[in-house]
């Protein structure tokens, strides 16, 4: 019953594709019609299918072969309701729902022929997703031959002869070991899904022949919201991986991070390339390039993830996902770049860059730079995959090459930060920017070398705390600088004119606010790569070990039951002086699908950083216990945040007009 | 004039594309992990990896004369605990007749790898060994768990197993060995990567 209403929802969804493919270019061509409509019946169709899958997964209805596959009746809320995301098929659905809002917001608009080109990119999109749901990742086959738990073949004709098994096997214990896993995955489809719409966009510009600034300026709404999406859910990935892989790590250049990162890097320079056209119109070319790009890194991502090719447990005999994935990519990618070239002679009369002391020009730095590191974590994702390829030999690219490259890249992309925000459009006037620079230069060399005589002396650590001091000092000096000088004028005081200065220009202090987060972020990314102190220890209950400045000692062991899972773990109380700070978990969750343990460390949280235990082994008399510090890791969460916190708060500002030069006119294209 | 440079760097991409895909697509059908080891009918490469427990370790070498089971595992994978129990049987059983078992710990810290088979068990007659730097990983073309390799009396390959061994299969891939013949490739399940990320 729910299998049917699922499908049905998804048939539904294909329809409105296809109408708004149709629709949209007999609009987008000077015909009439309405594309609200379709619109509705695609948002329509996908939350029926969401909703039918939800309700299965609540109701635990091991009819359908994705339920039975996935979920247990003993697994808690609220990770039944995020299995819907938790294997291939069910991220379809949830990759089509988000697909379908973004439609739905953009069709919202009255559409003229560039909205409706774009909505008709849009449905082609939706085509492709739905389809995949009707044909190689159907998550609404019903289970046709029941296992004790799961289900062993299953039929995507909702009126099969249903053989319904009494239980599954649950999610995978990773996915149902923290909250984050259940609101990493929809954050970071919001991300990547919301590209689809300045994609969407260019495709329709290119299509009517009308590059100019107006389908960036349609876009920038969606291509913030990706943006800032994509970046919280880079973050809380990271954030998973810490808790609860006990490896301590939040990041190690393996394909999947990968997948998201390409596509953030190429939408944080669209962001910036996409100003450069709107303010000065140049980058025209370009910016295509790189919207076409960050669409088809977000395919690129899913495929090289969810098809197997790289440094999966799924082969391709077990899924036709890869090569339909593979084969929009070639269409995305070969269909936008023919039709780029056949537009060529429009896209390509911009207007010259007249000196890079400009903000345009450290902006096209600051371009170049991102492409270089996407094209390096591409090149690094990719290469085992083509060398095998043309040669035959397996190697493996890994972190000692991402982190060579990707480390000097960083800080020459934190060098620019600071100069950018203070050079002028146009060109900065000689003594300006020695003006504007030198006062954040003192204050970051006097940090860095604070920090050397005080803190540490690794020299990574000091040259990132003082390319991040050097990027908020020169913020923050430029807004003195314009309060000051308002303040000169009017007499109120310098604080009530900054908050008028950043009134005045939102959407800049916002970016500004990221900045801030990004170099909070490379702070915290350097001491926790830099100075983590690690131990094991073999303990006895009553033992006490002394570790980075705490006396960590080992009361007993536990054990637990709870509904989905055994808990099994050792209580360690936490010490400073004669001080009791905590007592510390660190255990091993044992589910039924799983034969081991799933380790899971304890995690002691304090300004001068995290305490990091992991229960390596256990046995009647001690405990085998991995200790680790990650010094200042909260910089790296609080960075994250407050990145993504700048690009929303950003957003708010835009629903306000913006002083922006007035968008050529479409009606006569 | 640029206008056309843009052109050219437009097709320039749609042709990269096509070639990517063609690429790509090559490695359909196939398992990449399934390619046939190019180590069949070649000499062993040959190692001297220490043991689990930090004891002196074993040199393949030295077991010449022998047939060598040598199999690639981890605690972290699903397939290798399946097929554990038939290894250390296997090694019990083929004891004292010229059959020496190896088992080399990929990927993964030799304590984790210890306290796995104190719980698991493992056999008094197989070397358990660690791989430092897995260049013996590598030297085998260890491309995903658990991998098994029969190097014969001569210091030959003769066969492999990809994915799960069982009781069966690893006894009768030792009789035809032991018989003369060149058992191969066979593959008889998945094969797992470290999941980290």
């Amino acid at each position: 019953m729910l299998g049917l209403l699922g499908s049905a929802g998804v048939v539904a969804a294909l329809i409105g594709s296809v109408l708004l493919v149709i629709r949209g270019i007999g609009l987008a061509r000077g015909g009439e019609g309405d594309l609200r409509r379709p619109a509705k019946l695609v948002l329509a169709g996908a939350v029926v299918s969401m909703a039918a899958m939800q309700i299965a997964l609540l109701t635990d209805d091991f009819s359908l072969a994705y339920v039975a596959n996935h979920h247990a009746t003993t697994t808690p809320f609220p990770f039944d309701v995020a299995t819907a995301w938790a294997a291939l098929e069910g991220s379809i659905i949830l990759w089509g729902l988000v697909l379908a809002v973004f439609t739905w917001v953009v069709a919202r608009r009255p559409a003229d022929r560039l909205g409706a080109a774009a909505l008709a990119v849009m449905g082609g999109v939706g085509i492709f997703f739905f389809g995949l749901m009707l044909t190689v990742a159907n998550p609404f086959e019903v289970c046709v031959d029941a296992l004790t738990t799961g289900c062993a073949a299953s039929s995507p004709w909702p009126f099969a002869a249903v053989d319904t098994p009494v239980e599954g096997p649950g999610p995978n214990p990773l996915l149902q070991n923290h909250f984050l896993m259940a609101v990493h995955p929809p954050v970071l489809y919001i991300g990547y899904v919301g590209l689809t719409v300045p994609f969407a966009y260019a495709i329709g510009a290119l299509a009517l022949g009308v590059p100019g600034p107006e389908w960036l300026r349609r876009s920038h709404r969606a291509t913030l919201v990706a943006w800032s999406f994509l970046t919280l859910g880079i973050l809380l990935g990271g954030w998973w991986a810490y808790e609860v892989l006990s490896w301590g790590g939040y990041w190690a250049w393996d394909p999947v991070e990968n997948a998201s990162l390409m596509p953030w890097l190429a939408a944080t320079a669209f962001i910036h390339s996409g100003l450069v056209q709107q303010r000065r119109g140049m980058l025209q070319a370009w910016n295509f390039v790189l919207v076409i790009s960050a669409f088809a890194l977000t395919i690129l991502g899913t495929f090289l993830t969810r098809s197997g090719t790289i440094n999966s447990v799924h082969s391709f005999t077990q899924s036709a996902i890869g090569p339909a994935l593979l084969g929009f990519l070639v269409l995305v990618l070969a269909g936008s770049f023919t039709l780029f070239a056949m537009r060529s002679h429009l896209v390509a009369s911009s207007p010259r860059i007249e000196t890079f002391v400009s903000r345009e020009g450290t902006f096209l730095v600051n371009n170049l730079l991102l492409t270089i590191y996407a094209f390096i974590v591409l090149i690094g994702t990719t290469y085992p995959l083509l060398l095998e390829a043309f040669t035959g030999s397996q190697v493996g690219v890994g972190e000692p090459f991402f982190n060579r490259l990707a480390v000097p890249l960083s800080f020459m992309l934190l060098l620019t930060m600071g100069f950018g925000p203070v050079t002028p459009w146009r060109g900065a006037p000689a003594g300006l920017l020695w003006r504007r620079l030198r006062g954040p230069a003192i204050v970051a060399l006097a940090t860095g070398l604070v920090v050397a005589l005080t803190v540490t002396r690794v020299a990574w650590v000091i040259l990132a705390i003082v390319l991040g001091v050097w990027v908020a000092a020169a913020i923050v000096g430029l807004l003195i600088e314009l309060a000051g000088k308002r303040s000169a004028k009017s007499g109120s005081s310098v604080y009530t004119e900054a908050k008028t200065v950043i009134r005045n220009d939102q959407p800049f202090w916002a970016g500004q606010v990221s900045h801030i987060g990004v170099a909070l972020v490379a702070v915290g990314i350097a001491f926790a790569a830099n100075l983590p102190l690690h131990a094991e220890v073999e303990l006895a209950p009553g033992d006490s070990v002394e570790f980075a400045g705490y006396t960590l000692t080992y009361q007993a062991p536990f054990r637990r039951e709870e509904p989905n899972r055994l808990v099994q773990g050792v209580r360690v109380q936490v010490g400073q002086g004669d001080r009791v700070l905590t007592t510390l978990e660190p255990r091993a969750n044992f589910y039924d699908n799983e034969m081991g343990g799933i380790i899971t460390p304890a995690v002691m949280s304090r300004p001068g950083g995290d305490l990091y235990l992991t229960m390596r082994d256990l046995d009647s008399e001690t405990v085998l216990l991995g200790l680790d510090t990650s010094p200042m890791i909260w910089l790296l969460w609080l960075g994250g945040l407050v990145t993504a916190a700048g690009g929303f708060w950003s957003l708010a500002a835009r629903r306000r007009e913006r002083v922006l030069p007035e968008p050529r006119v479409m009606a006569d294209v | 004039m640029k206008g056309r440079a843009l052109r050219w760097a437009g097709l320039a991409v749609v042709a990269a594309t096509v070639v990517l895909a063609v690429v790509l697509a090559s490695r359909f059908g196939s398992d990449p992990s399934l390619v046939d080891s190019p180590l069949l009918g070649m000499p062993a490469p040959d190692f001297d990896l220490p043991g689990l427990d930090g004891s002196e370790g074993t040199e393949l070498s030295s077991l010449r004369g022998e047939i060598v089971v040598l199999n690639f595992f981890a605690s972290w994978c699903l397939e290798c605990r399946e097929e554990h129990d038939d290894l250390v049987a296997a090694s019990d059983s083929f004891a004292g007749q010229d059959v020496q078992f190896v088992q080399i710990a990929y990927q993964e810290q030799a304590t984790e790898t210890l306290s796995y088979l104190d719980q698991a068990g493992s056999s008094a007659t197989t070397h358990y060994l660690a791989d430092p730097g897995s260049r013996t990983a590598i030297a085998y073309g260890v491309f995903g768990i658990p991998e098994t390799f029969f190097i014969d009396a001569e210091g030959i390959v003769v066969g492999k197993i990809i994915g799960e061994s069982d009781a069966l299969v690893l006894g009768a891939t030792i009789d035809s060995i032991m018989s003369g013949e060149q058992p191969g490739q066979q593959i008889t399940g998945d094969t797992q990567q470290r999941p980290d990320g």
